[in-house]
């Protein structure tokens, strides 16, 4: 026993013999094996022996990789050292051996179930599912492919979910991209220039009809500053104004001209509650209204106004002064105090006319004219209406003839104003011929048109070409005629108003300076 | 004893005829005309110490009549009354360059228009003194 010399715990020399498994080498190979080739075993067994105390000594083996087993022997049986090292050796060999062995059979267990998850997998990834059954798998593998399976069907939901999804956002996507679209043929197609400029002033979108009013062509101008585009000064401080954050600014009314256009300034801030922080600015939707109707229409309006005024206070001036006259006695004789009330009484007169046509202007024109439609004989009316004017004939000398077809001929009109337009051709043919004069009113059956004419034909003063297309505005006299007799520039209007507007008919107008005027009206008969 | 001399003009008959018949109750001598080439041509031939005129009328207007008148050294310095029945749109702009020394709105009074003669060109009975 004593003999054996070795201290407690110390590592005495390998057990193996140095040509079957050179030490250090194998364990180092084995080692560093270990992890990759789990099933590999260890090509030798290495062993150590040592001594733990006096009764016991120790075999280190190693077992797979790098597991040891450490055995503690009773050296008590033992005689000598070559005894317990032979033992130890035998024991160390044989615990080497059956480690060898259970882990070459776990590495096959193991790569047989991995095998098996492969598989799975494979199956999960191709999407079929029924090729694995968890109870083929290893039973250490059941929970673990339990929860890879959990996973992949989460993994498959959210997939499914995605793809939903993506299906939806496609479809959102085309749909607002054909809305954009729409959108943006909308703007183009809009007669009303379009501008867009964003926040630096910069013109991201023009339509047509802004190219063709301010001469530039969108691709040219995209991505330029609005300033080097559009010249206009009030443009640009309506598109600087809304673009601030003080869009409020812009409130104020803009106009501008081009060629003898009007348009309205109409700029409006886009989305400008998502630029409110920042100091940028806002993206500016600039319109340009046309306003020129609008505005002829208040030309129109205010000189119809100023017109009405002037004829208005003509014969009211001439009334308030003859009755002062007459007030102040600066007619002494009863000859002159007549000649004054004659010529207040004219101008009240022509006031109560002035007024009366101006009235029924406005009304035919407003479509508040009270119409009695009835059917009525043209040649009685006009019959009517020559009497009516044959005294004032007969104090120029003209001669006033009427060529009358039978009553056969019915039109469906408004008896009243169908007379006052007749009376007021008469009344002018009358005014504007001068003494000994003639004047012929007519009434010609047209039965191919089936209508009749009314012919006023005159040896009168006539009208320069350039006034004819003239004559039936309001107001319009003939510079050239105006001393020749008094009118208020409305009676021929009112006339074209009764027939065309009232009555669906025609009125015309031939003319030739100092040979006479031929008006006609034509009216649509009804059967006979 | 000289009295003053006014030329009236009007295209409406009845107001040449009304203020003339006022100027002359009260001692004027009055020269009328029917448009402003008339008035040009009369004053030039009469020489009156006073134009009353309408503004709106044919051919010539009663602005442009001053405007003559003024250039004309002959009439260059009558005083002139306007008549005018759109009163609002005479300015002073417009008559600032002119002989206008009175601007009469229409409907107007004839002894509206006496006092403003004779403001212009004194009582005719105690000034005998023309051009």
């Amino acid at each position: 026993m004593s003999e054996l010399k070795l201290k407690p715990w110390q590592i005495d020399e390998p057990l193996v013999d140095e040509e079957l498994s050179p030490p250090d080498k194998a364990t180092k190979a084995t080692a560093e094996a270990a992890p990759l080739d789990l099933g590999a075993a260890p090509a030798r067994a290495p062993g150590r022996v040592g001594r733990f105390n006096v009764s016991m000594a120790f075999v280190i083996a190693p077992v797979v990789g790098a597991m040891l087993i450490v055995l503690f022997i009773d050296v008590a049986p033992f005689s000598s050292e070559a005894g317990v090292r032979l033992w130890a050796k035998a024991l160390a060999a044989g615990l080497s051996g059956l480690g060898a062995a259970m882990a070459a059979w776990n590495a096959m267990a193991r790569r047989r179930s991995m095998r098996g998850v492969l598989v799975a997998m494979q199956g999960l990834t191709n999407g079929n599912k029924d090729v694995v059954d968890a109870s083929s798998l290893p039973r250490d593998l059941r929970p673990v492919w339990k929860a890879i399976e959990a996973h992949s069907q989460r993994v498959g939901e959210g997939l499914r979910q995605l793809t939903d999804m993506q299906r939806k956002l496609q479809l959102d996507l085309t749909l607002s991209e054909t809305n954009r679209r729409r959108t943006l043929a909308v703007i183009r197609a809009m007669s009303e220039p379009v501008l867009v400029t964003d926040p630096f002033d910069q013109i991201v979108l023009a339509n047509p009809a802004i190219e063709e009013l301010l001469g530039f062509r969108e691709e040219e101008a995209l991505r330029k500053n609005v300033d080097s585009v559009v010249q206009d000064e009030h443009i640009l401080e309506t598109i600087r104004e809304t673009r601030s954050a003080d869009a409020r600014a812009a409130d104020r009314r803009r106009e501008v001209f081009v060629g003898d256009r009007v348009f309205l300034i109409v700029t409006a801030p886009l989305n400008p509650s998502q630029n409110k922080e920042g100091s940028e600015g806002n993206t500016v939707v600039t319109i340009l209204r046309d306003i020129t109707r609008e505005h002829e229409t208040a030309r129109k309006k205010s000189e119809f106004v100023a017109h009405v005024a002037h004829e208005l206070r003509t014969p009211l001036s001439s009334i308030r002064a003859y009755v002062e006259m007459l007030v102040d006695g600066e007619a002494d004789d009863p000859e002159t105090r007549k000649e004054y009330y004659d010529i207040i009484q004219t101008s009240a007169e022509r006031l109560g006319r002035l007024i009366d046509n101006m009235l029924n202007i406005s009304r035919i024109e407003a479509g508040t004219v009270r119409i009695n439609r009835e059917p009525i004989g043209v040649a009685m009316i006009v019959k009517e209406a020559v009497d009516m004017m044959r005294p004032s004939a007969e104090e120029k000398n003209i001669e006033l003839t009427d060529n009358l077809t039978p009553a056969m001929f019915q039109v469906d009109a408004d008896r009243d104003l169908i007379y006052q337009a007749v009376l007021n051709l008469i009344s002018n043919a009358i005014k504007y011929t001068p003494n000994e004069g003639k004047v012929t009113v007519s009434t010609v059956p047209q039965e191919e048109r089936h209508r009749i004419l009314i012919q006023i034909e005159d040896t009168g003063a006539g009208i320069p070409k350039e006034d004819l297309p003239k004559m039936f505005e309001k107001f319009f006299r003939v510079e050239a005629n105006k001393k020749m007799a008094k009118g208020t520039g409305l009676g021929l209007n009112l006339v074209k108003k009764i027939v065309e507007d009232v009555h669906s008919g025609e009125v015309l107008l031939a003319s030739e300076v100092g040979v006479g005027s031929t008006f006609t009206i034509a009216l649509p008969v009804v059967g006979r | 004893m000289s009295t003053f001399k006014v030329l009236v003009c009007d295209d409406e008959p009845h107001i040449v005829h009304v203020v003339s018949a006022k100027l002359k109750n009260n001692g004027f001598e009055v020269v009328t005309a029917g448009d402003g080439e008339e008035a040009f041509a009369a004053a030039k031939a009469e020489s009156p110490d006073l134009v009353i005129t309408d503004y709106q009328m044919p051919y010539l207007s009663g602005l442009e009549l001053c405007a003559r008148l003024r250039n004309e050294a002959q009439t260059s310095q009558i005083p002139v009354i306007m008549l005018t029945a759109r009163g609002f749109s005479l300015g002073d702009d417009d008559t600032k360059d002119t002989n206008i020394r009175k601007v009469l709105p229409k409907p107007f009074s004839p002894r509206e228009v006496l006092a403003c003669v004779h403001e212009i060109l004194g009582e005719p009975a105690t000034t005998t003194s023309s051009q």
